[in-house]
């Protein structure tokens, strides 16, 4: 029997701050909703917080239980937004001491067969725990602000995830604001060597997606705000999809499937 | 004076003023990075290709010694001497730690690894240790571009 293995995709940058895990959350629904199988993998193991940003809080058993060899991965995966399936990882300083980083590749292969779509939620920097997020992957998406400082840092990601054997696959930009002093596309293109996969506009609906009560990702609470609408378009060439496509489905599912889908939130996968 | 700070502020906010411009120097820095990072792998003979391999890496030497032919290549110019103390004391470490993976050992300026994987054996030598997975990426490297120029 041959195993066809999802495509395994980490979303890494240099500075932290830039929107990694925002974009991997929302990158994740979007691709949920075009019914596609996704898990996401919070693979920031010191500074963990994909899951906060979904919405869901209690998870007893996490990445570093997986890590450490004291529970099986499926036992790791819960269910989130749009269906989408997420391993979250540890806040607790201790068992963050006791991880092997390094047994991650190991283990979101285990899982890579049942999956369209495994995204990675990469720490920042290029750190040993980095490393490890960026070897497991096949493929990086890399994700940058319009600034210099911004660009040479994911400069050096986009080297050593090519010095690991990943393969960069293109950039996102985040917090567009149109200001003279970014650096537009074209330069970031022949600064990088690769495509730019879509900008995010600077949206103040990201930020107020924190500071709720229940805390939603953009994609479930303001789909239709432009930064949700760009994602989606980055979800769409991540996928191989054009985007019109993408976008003019999305609309026909509307406020009833978003609304199942926010009472889907936090339910545990059934064991298998 | 903080009150002509207030206004002017004041009035580019109104306005929609956008003061700010493309920092060329820092641009022309990365451009200079970019070059400078750019090591291809080239060449025919293995002590080439692994003196390409170790620029792109950042590590000092590699030495590969295959067990299945028996053949050794470095990028320095000892590697069978270096490769035959390596697997002595891989072999003395593992008798005394099972399960042992790789070895790390520090001399007076530099760090050695001792990796055996598969059926070879790798000794690298850097500035500073080298993660598993960078060990194993630079193996995964070594082997993919030995096949590709047919040195397999």
């Amino acid at each position: 029997m041959v195993l066809v293995l999802g495509r395994i995709i980490t979303v890494a940058s240099g500075k932290g701050g830039v929107g990694k895990t925002t974009l991997v959350a929302n990158l994740g629904i979007a691709l949920a909703q075009k019914n596609f199988k996704v898990l996401l993998v919070d693979a920031d193991i010191a500074m963990a917080n994909l899951s906060l940003l979904l919405g869901m809080q209690a998870s007893p058993i996490t990445l570093h239980d997986v890590l450490v060899g004291e529970s099986s991965v499926e036992d790791a995966i819960y269910e989130g937004p749009a269906g989408l399936n997420f391993i979250p990882s540890g806040l607790s300083l201790e068992s963050y001491r006791r991880v092997d980083t390094e047994r991650l590749e190991s283990v979101v292969r285990e899982v890579a067969s049942q999956y369209d779509f495994i995204l990675l939620d990469a720490p920042p920097g290029i750190e040993k725990n980095v490393m490890s997020a960026l070897a497991a992957a096949d493929e990086i998406l890399l994700i940058t602000i319009p600034t210099s400082p911004s660009i040479a840092d994911v400069l050096k990601t986009k080297i050593v995830s090519q010095r690991l054997g990943s393969s960069p696959i293109g950039i996102v930009v985040n917090f567009r604001m149109g200001e003279k002093g970014e650096i537009k596309d074209d330069d970031i293109m022949k600064m990088l060597e690769l495509p730019v996969y879509g900008n995010i506009p600077f949206d103040l609906e990201v930020r107020r997606s924190f500071m709720q009560q229940n805390v939603q990702p953009v994609m479930v609470r303001k789909p239709t705000t432009p930064a949700a609408i760009a994602m989606r378009k980055i979800a769409a060439k991540v996928a191989g999809i054009k985007a019109h496509e993408f976008l003019a489905e999305e609309k026909k599912q509307g406020f009833l499937s978003r609304l199942l889908a926010m009472f889907k939130r936090g339910k545990k996968k059934p064991s298998k | 004076m903080a009150v002509f700070g207030f206004i002017t502020r004041f009035a580019a906010k109104v306005l929609a003023v956008d003061s700010t411009s493309l920092p060329e120097q820092q641009l022309a820095m990365i451009q200079d990075v970019l070059a400078g990072q750019k090591a291809r792998v080239q060449g025919k003979e293995a002590k080439e290709l692994l003196t390409c391999l170790k620029r792109k890496h950042l590590v000092n030497s590699i030495t590969l010694h295959r067990f299945k032919d028996g053949l050794v290549f470095s990028s320095s110019g000892n590697g069978m001497q270096e490769s035959k103390r390596g697997t002595e004391v891989v072999n003395f470490v593992k008798r005394n730690f099972e399960n042992t993976d790789i070895v790390t050992l520090r001399t007076g300026k530099e760090w050695i690894m001792l990796m055996p994987l598969q059926s070879s054996f790798y000794v690298v030598k850097a500035n500073s240790t080298l993660s598993t997975v960078e060990l194993r990426a630079l193996a995964k490297e070594i082997e993919s571009v030995f096949k590709k120029k047919h040195l397999s």
